[in-house]
């Protein structure tokens, strides 16, 4: 006779506390521990992740297509560039930067919070992986609520950690509950340092749970864009270079992440005109592309937006405007040629708008309602003096973007980007400061 | 080929309008397909973007054969361009869809209230108030009037409901901009003894305002019997957010109205004619959106935008013989599906997740909310 299942009640908070009183043993041997052989831990950890070859890249890879709508090839395409450079040294020199350094330079000591709270987001990997890591990094322990759309990367984690070194292992817990759960909401928030991704609502919810006293660092929503110099799409091998550097940037992950560029803008005197070069250019990609990356599955409701949008940029077209679409027979791509740079909706998924802009004051009005969720920038037909250079980063920067980088590349940042402009460590590091000097 | 001038336009209407103050109301395929034929041929030659449009699919008047053939606009062309059948010039009124300043606003033109106002009086007549008489009724209506909205095509057919309906108790309870709980509350819980049953109209959100202002008071309502209530629109982040199913059950409770009295309606902006929830006149069947008879709704595949079959879902694509002076087939946003019954209906799956918020619901919460 099978025994009966009790479901009690408080199950998930009590296994918050539970997982909590766990990481409060496990940060007292942690802090025993020096910082060059915790990172060295997590940085073979990140290799063997890294590896698409190894066991734990290959288990991440399907437990992203399983728990995800994307293609198993959009998901391996993706892995590869996103992670590519996610090395081990790369994490030793973060660490190296913002907190060794600090360290030596300014009398300052880590001082690391016993358990730091991490409440992930979305459907793509690499954040959540990096995320989870980072406090460990730091010295502290880490308590991980899990994305509802990608809930095994954190968990893959802490496995493969194990695996290495128990003990460290023994530092990062997962812990799963409904998000109207306050019990557990209240238990896992209590922290000294929470972090948190997901939508400005989600984070605004987060932050009125905290006391002013807890550390909190806040990841919302952002949106990315390229932008490509109108003059360089007069060369038909230049057009089909960028058309297939930005039908990368925009097929991978179906162009549902941060650094997915949501729409092209093509600046320059002549981007009206350039802007048609392009649409051919990109439609031709795009078709290329998706044979090979085929799009994941996609709600009936994000098709019918598509149809919606495609009808309408159809019927635009046919009252005069100087509107002009490619797309696939079926839903897979679509790319219009806007006649100026009125922002659209768009429903992503592989539907991007190509807006002319004549001028750089034209794009920040265009860019103004949107600026302060801007992230990164994919270029392309820039290639300058280094004095040039420098006067477009400072262009990107007031515009209010925190990372550029060449079109084709955009979802491969470096691990060490600053997101939203801010250090990668710092914003979740405490620090003991020694007024006394190093002589102290 | 037949040139269609305004004497034209004028016999349509006439049809139409005669066809729509028929009761009962009697379905007819031969007939709505003659009408949508004359109307598309009319709209095809008097509005230059939509002959564009269909031309560009290979549709002209000569080769639709059935209605279904005539091509839907989508509603977001609202918003981008003037789509009328007539001289700018002979415009009378404009309805402009819900929208923060920031956003874009559709507007539908009509050069005549003729066929808009006989359309919207006959599905709540038909669907709504059938068993009141007209000037009896005690119309509470969640909402401001014309007056105070003149851009809101749901302020207008309030109005025109409360002109041809209303008892002199009836009235707005929004006034500049402010839901006056505290006024309605006051006649709710004087009408508790009466016998004389009340229509609550208004958005969503204006109930959910209301019922929170009964929860603050620790109230609940027991309107008389035969009382209904009928909510539209969504709440697009200007209050907090019910399921449908969650705001009924919340509207029984509160107002001792039961569900099955308590009517959903689902218009837009860019069409004359609404739909009405069948719970009123058939409490037995499945709750659906019930069908005009000179109006069709089909569902379509987004991605061979063909119709999908029996049953499933897909885009709401609509054919309004009422809006002559603008374009009569109109592709939404919104995903829906056939629902089988005596009478059959439809129903909406709810508002497309990513879409531009549109609907009744935004202008008033500005309001409400300011």
């Amino acid at each position: 006779m099978s025994q009966p299942i009790i479901h009690w009640p408080d199950a998930s908070s009590e296994q918050v506390r539970a997982a909590r009183g766990r990481l409060e043993v496990a940060a007292a041997l942690l802090s025993q521990r020096p910082r060059r052989e915790i990172v060295g831990i997590l940085g073979q950890a990140l290799d063997q992740i890294r590896d698409p070859n190894s066991a734990w890249g290959t288990e991440l890879a399907e437990a992203t297509v399983q728990a995800s709508k994307f293609s198993a090839q959009n998901v391996s395409a993706g892995l590869d560039l996103g992670l590519k450079e996610w090395r081990s040294s790369a994490l030793s020199s973060l660490v190296a930067r913002e907190i060794d350094h600090v360290e030596a330079e300014s009398s300052s000591l880590l001082s690391p919070y016993a358990v730091t709270s991490v409440v992930l987001a979305g459907t793509i990997p690499m954040p959540n992986l990096l995320q989870s890591m980072l406090p460990l990094a730091l010295g502290s322990t880490a308590l991980i609520k899990p994305s509802s759309q990608d809930p095994l990367t954190p968990l893959l984690l802490s496995r493969c950690i194990s695996e290495i070194d128990s003990e460290l292992g023994r530092c990062l817990e997962v812990v799963s509950f409904a998000s109207t759960d306050q019990e557990s909401l209240n238990s896992f928030l209590s922290s000294e340092c929470v972090v948190a991704s997901g939508s400005d609502e989600t984070i605004q919810a987060i932050e009125q749970n905290l006391s002013p006293s807890q550390r909190f660092v806040g990841y919302g929503h952002k949106l990315s864009v390229a932008l490509i110099n109108a003059s360089c799409l007069d060369d038909s091998k230049t057009v089909e270079t960028v058309s297939r550097a930005l039908a990368v940037d925009i097929s991978l992950w179906d162009q549902l992440g941060c650094l997915s560029p949501a729409c092209v803008y093509v600046l320059g005197e002549h981007a009206a005109e350039a802007r048609l070069n392009l649409l051919e250019g990109l439609a031709d990609a795009l078709a290329e592309r998706t044979r090979a990356c085929p799009p994941g599955d996609v709600s009936d409701q994000v098709r019918a937006h598509k149809k919606q949008a495609r009808d309408e940029a159809e019927m635009r077209s046919g009252a005069g405007q100087d509107v002009q679409m490619r797309c696939s027979e079926n839903t897979d791509w679509t790319v219009i040629a806007e006649p100026d740079s009125n922002w659209r909706p768009t429903p992503l998924h592989r539907f991007v708008r190509l807006y002319p802009v004549r001028d750089w004051e034209t794009l920040q009005a265009a860019l103004l309602p949107f600026r302060p969720h801007l992230s990164s920038v994919g270029l392309a037909g820039f290639q300058r003096s280094d004095t040039e250079k420098l006067d477009l980063k400072r262009r990107l920067g007031r515009l209010g973007f925190s990372r550029i980088c060449p079109v084709g590349q955009l979802q491969g940042p470096a691990l060490a980007w600053p997101h939203d402009g801010r250090p990668v460590l710092s914003p979740l590091a405490r620090f003991l400061h020694d007024e006394e000097g190093p002589s102290h | 080929m037949t040139t269609y001038e305004t004497k034209d336009r004028i016999a349509i209407d006439r049809e139409v309008l005669d066809w729509i103050k028929e009761s009962p109301w009697r379905d007819d395929e031969t007939r709505f397909n003659a009408l949508a034929k004359r109307i598309f041929h009319y709209q095809f030659e008097n509005c230059k973007p939509y002959a564009r449009f269909a031309t560009g699919r290979d549709i002209l008047p000569e080769t639709v054969k059935q209605w279904q053939d005539i091509p839907a606009v989508p509603t977001g062309a609202f918003k981008e361009m003037t789509l009328s059948s007539f001289p700018k010039e002979e415009t009378i009124k404009i309805f402009q869809t819900s929208g923060t300043s920031s956003q874009k606003q559709g507007k539908l033109h009509l050069d005549t209230l003729m066929l808009y106002e006989a359309s919207l009086m006959a599905s709540l007549q038909h669907l709504l108030l059938f068993d009141l008489k007209p000037k009896k009724a005690t119309l509470r209506i969640l909402a401001p009037s014309a007056q105070e909205s003149p851009d809101s095509s749901l302020s207008h057919m309030f109005s025109k409901l409360m002109d041809e309906f209303g008892s002199d108790e009836s009235d707005f309870d929004v006034v500049n901009g402010e839901l006056k709980h505290q006024r309605l509350i006051d006649y709710l819980q004087s009408s508790e003894l009466s016998s004389k049953p009340i229509v609550l109209c208004g958005t969503a959100f204006s109930f959910v305002h209301m019922l929170d202002a009964l929860t603050a008071r620790n109230l609940q309502i027991a309107c008389p019997p035969g009382s209904r209530i009928m909510e539209t629109g969504g709440f697009k982040g200007r209050s907090r957010e019910l399921t449908q199913d969650d705001l009924h059950q919340a509207l029984e409770g509160a107002f001792g109205i039961p569900r099955h009295r308590i009517v959903n309606q689902y218009g837009m902006t860019e069409l004359g004619s609404q739909f009405y929830d069948s719970v009123l006149i058939d409490p037995k069947g499945p709750r659906r959106k019930l069908v005009p008879p000179w109006v069709r709704v089909r569902f379509i595949d987004p991605e061979t935008s063909e119709e999908v079959e029996e049953g499933q879902t897909g885009i709401t694509s609509i054919l309004d013989l009422s809006n002559t002076g603008s374009i009569s087939a109109i592709q939404t946003a919104d995903l829906g599906r056939k629902v089988h019954a005596s009478t059959p209906g439809f129903t909406i799956l709810g508002r497309e997740q990513g879409a531009e918020e549109r609907g009744c619901s935004i202008a008033a919460d500005e309001m409400l909310s300011s």
